[in-house]
């Protein structure tokens, strides 16, 4: 056997169980999709909570008065919530902006805190900091600068948080609000649905984990005080905050019928270099972490950095591999001599692909179609292959980041008006 | 092109292109030509030849009828014995000296079937008839000279070992206007040449310096029933898969010709192949100088053999079994998947049309307040 039948070897093995375990995920999460639709999500409470709804901004002109808007109109009780915009080192219009609003919603308790370039400017995690400093909220929502939610996601949020004592925080589904943008935009639409939505569900349905997204999610006070905030060094820091979470004992759930839309990169310079920061985060998290494996008392949390080793290190090495040896097969210059290795294989792995995540596409509105599956196929030819350069992009920072010891920068993802 | 006079006779028989009939030679004074040549035509190669073998006749003695040998090809270890035997009779029955062209072996040699398969060489070997191995399927763009060599030796191996020895090597014609063919064949006195479309990349040669080396070419032949030349020696090829029946009818061919068919046997040859040094001359053979007997001595079977299949094959087949599940798991999974939408889709249809419902119920109360 040759160096090409092993790589070989290994990128089937790698790819299959990967596969299989998304699949897994995705019958799950389908199934509770499925739960989640025939039940009424609402839990009544005798008494609200107090919610600080945080948004950091940091250059958001473009797209913050619409987010602002959209989070005035929870159904919540008005006087029971708070939205605090962490403007963060702005250099465009976002303080006019939103002083503008501040004026036009004036009854409303709508709190701008304006950083400058000592204080601010250091990333989401630092903004978050700085926001948390001044909410008076027993429960935090955190929503991006670009999230248009749903009326309702706010109180399915709360309710259930406060429904269960266990729950840490309860995070809702989000929604690409610019999807028929570009091809890119359709890309992360349905990878949004299909690798982070259904991936999340079927992670709760079999596991009760989840990943706090970043954005449409609800956390007690109480954790966030006991975890001493958000960790600044952490690029990815929803991810950081969920695995702190889980190793405290507490459980993050689900609540797919809170939704917000958010836009999602419509140019792929600005993708890659949002993917790269998440990758970046994710290979931080994976590090600090790995560790817990091994540790009788990790407590579930280890299927997430099981997981996350899964993908970072076997999918990625996998798919590595398994390109270069098509690549160099091509140009002739090696060639895989291991018999059983068929197309039929590769071929059956493509059907699996599309026929997941056309499951999860039939959970949603007007998502389902034979366009979609057209698209599904592309993606995987096309969009799939870009994340690999992605992760390796993010690995190599990530070292060289680690040998020059300089600080994390944090790459604000531009956006544009809808 | 020659002008025919009153006195220039046609020879030879006749020549039909298209519908004209041609001499095949004509004569004209001192000079004899043909009066239509074309190479495409191997009937015409071959009576070329042998024209130019007639020709040369009065200057250097009487012209030498070079053997002409039929080698049964592609006989490789997975054939199925009986039909073999069934052949090899055919062919003894008729008398007709002939040769085995043997595939090479490169991996599991010690297998039963391996040993059965050099079993019913060993018969035919001992009957006289020839072996010889066919070198190696090249499948790959580049490869060395070494490499080519490596392989044979370890497919001569594989058949020694058994006290089968191939006499000579079959190639491909366009080996010999390679470097790297003409350096793998360097080890083998005979060499049978074949037509293929083959070709062996590597440094190729300007010149033809098979000869040189000192090799008894043995070219194919031009063509396969009726006409043949006997101006160099020749081997005409027939499959081992082929029809009993064509087989047979190919015999009473080729007994009807006037071909002379010839025995390997009956002529010098000599194999230095990896560690066989192997020389066949007056009907004695000699193995790393010893004498060997070729009488047919059948093998004795270990009925307990148990297969080392080599990791490779391990491999190979366990990928084969969990490529059948994997199929399984797919048709299953999408199975389910179908399932699932379906059920999502009835879902979402009848969300909206509870939606539809709803708000026209909620359109004809707010019409029957406004009354």
């Amino acid at each position: 056997m040759t160096l090409a039948d092993y790589l070989s070897l290994f990128a089937m093995i790698s790819i299959w169980t990967l596969l299989g375990i998304n699949i897994f995920l995705a019958v799950g999460g389908a199934i509770y999709y499925y739960k989640m639709a025939n039940t009424d999500p609402h839990v009544e409470l005798d008494e609200y909570p107090f919610v600080s709804v945080m948004v950091p901004a940091h250059n958001e002109q473009a797209v913050v008065k619409r987010t602002v808007e959209a989070l005035l109109r929870f159904d919540y009780p008005q006087d029971r919530y708070e939205v605090i915009v962490i403007n963060d080192n702005s250099s465009d219009d976002t303080a006019r902006v939103l002083k503008e609003l501040q004026e036009l919603h004036s009854d409303r308790y709508l709190i701008v805190v304006n950083t400058n370039n000592i204080v601010g400017g250091q990333g989401k995690s630092n903004a978050l900091n700085i926001g948390y400093s001044v909410a008076r909220g027993e429960v935090f929502a955190i929503y991006d600068a670009d999230n248009t939610p749903e009326t309702t996601a706010l109180r399915l949020l709360v309710e259930n948080l406060m429904a269960d004592d266990s729950l840490a925080a309860v995070i809702g589904k989000f929604r690409t609000r610019n999807r028929n943008a570009s091809l890119l935009t359709r890309f992360v639409n349905i990878e949004t649905l299909a690798h982070q939505c259904m991936n999340q569900a079927g992670r709760w349905f079999y596991f009760g984990l989840c990943t706090i997204p970043g954005t449409n999610f609800v956390i007690r006070r109480s954790i966030v005080e006991e975890i001493g905030g958000w960790d600044p060094k952490a690029l990815s820091e929803d991810t950081e905050i969920s695995f702190r979470i889980y190793r405290m004992g507490y459980r993050i759930k689900l609540q797919p019928q809170a939704v917000t839309w958010e836009q999602e990169p419509f140019r792929l310079d600005i993708w890659f270099k949002q993917r790269t920061r998440w990758s970046m985060g994710n290979v931080y998290v994976l590090v600090n972490n790995f560790k817990y494996i091994f540790d009788p008392y990790g407590g579930k949390m280890r299927l997430d950095v099981l997981y996350y080793t899964l993908v970072y290190i076997f999918m990625l090495t996998a798919l590595v591999c398994s390109d270069s040896l098509f690549v160099l097969g091509v140009l002739g210059y090696t060639h895989v001599s291991l018999g059983g290795l068929s197309t039929m294989v590769w071929v059956l792995n493509c059907i699996l692909f599309v026929c997941s995540v056309m499951l999860t596409l039939s959970t949603e509105k007007n998502e389902f179609s034979a366009q979609s599956a057209f698209l599904v196929l592309l993606m995987l030819f096309s969009y799939s292959k870009l994340w690999v350069a992605v992760v390796l992009k993010a690995i190599y920072l990530s070292i060289k980041q680690a040998l020059t010891k300089k600080t994390i920068t944090w790459y604000k993802t531009e956006r544009s008006a809808d | 092109m020659l002008q025919e006079d009153d006195q220039s006779k046609a020879l030879g028989g006749q020549v039909y292109v298209n519908n004209d009939v041609y001499p095949l030679c004509q004569t004209s004074g001192n000079i004899t030509h043909f009066a239509y040549y074309t190479d495409e035509q191997p009937l015409l190669s071959a009576l070329l030849a042998s024209c130019l073998q007639l020709w040369q006749w009065p200057y250097k003695n009487a012209p030498t009828a070079y053997g002409q040998y039929l080698v049964i090809d592609n006989v490789f270890p997975f054939l199925d014995l009986e039909k073999m035997m069934e052949r090899t009779e055919i062919l003894e029955a008729e008398g007709v000296p002939y040769i085995l062209a043997v595939t090479p072996i490169f991996s599991n040699g010690e297998y039963p079937s391996m040993k059965r398969f050099c079993e019913y060489l060993r018969y035919v070997q001992s009957k006289g008839v020839g072996i010889i191995l066919r070198v190696p399927f090249v499948s790959i763009e580049q490869v060395e000279a070494e490499e080519l060599t490596r392989h044979i030796a370890l497919a001569y191996e594989a058949y020694a070992m058994y006290g089968v020895y191939p006499m000579a090597i079959e190639a491909p014609k366009t080996w010999l206007q390679c470097e790297n063919g003409l350096e793998a064949l360097r080890g083998f006195l005979t060499v049978f040449l074949f037509e293929t479309d083959e070709i062996l990349q590597g440094p190729a040669m300007t010149e033809n310096v098979a000869y040189r080396d000192g090799h008894q070419i043995i070219a194919p032949a031009w063509e396969q029933q009726q006409a043949f030349s006997s101006s160099y020696a020749q081997a005409i090829y027939y499959d081992a898969q082929m029809d009993v029946e064509d087989l047979r009818t190919q015999v009473q061919r080729i007994k009807a010709s006037k071909r002379v068919l010839k025995n390997l046997n009956e002529t010098e040859n000599r194999v230095y192949c990896g560690d066989y040094a192997v020389n066949n001359s007056d009907g004695l053979l000699q193995v790393n100088g010893e004498n060997v007997s070729l009488a047919y001595v059948p093998f004795e079977y270990d009925p307990n053999y148990t297969f080392d299949r080599g990791i490779s094959q391990y491999l190979k087949e366990q990928i084969e079994t969990s490529n059948r599940y994997l199929m399984i798991f797919v048709i299953g999974a999408s199975i389910i998947f179908l399932g699932m939408i379906i059920l999502f889709r009835r879902q979402i249809r009848r969300e909206l049309l509870l939606g539809r419902r709803s708000r026209r119920r909620k359109r004809k109360n707010e019409e029957v307040s406004r009354q």
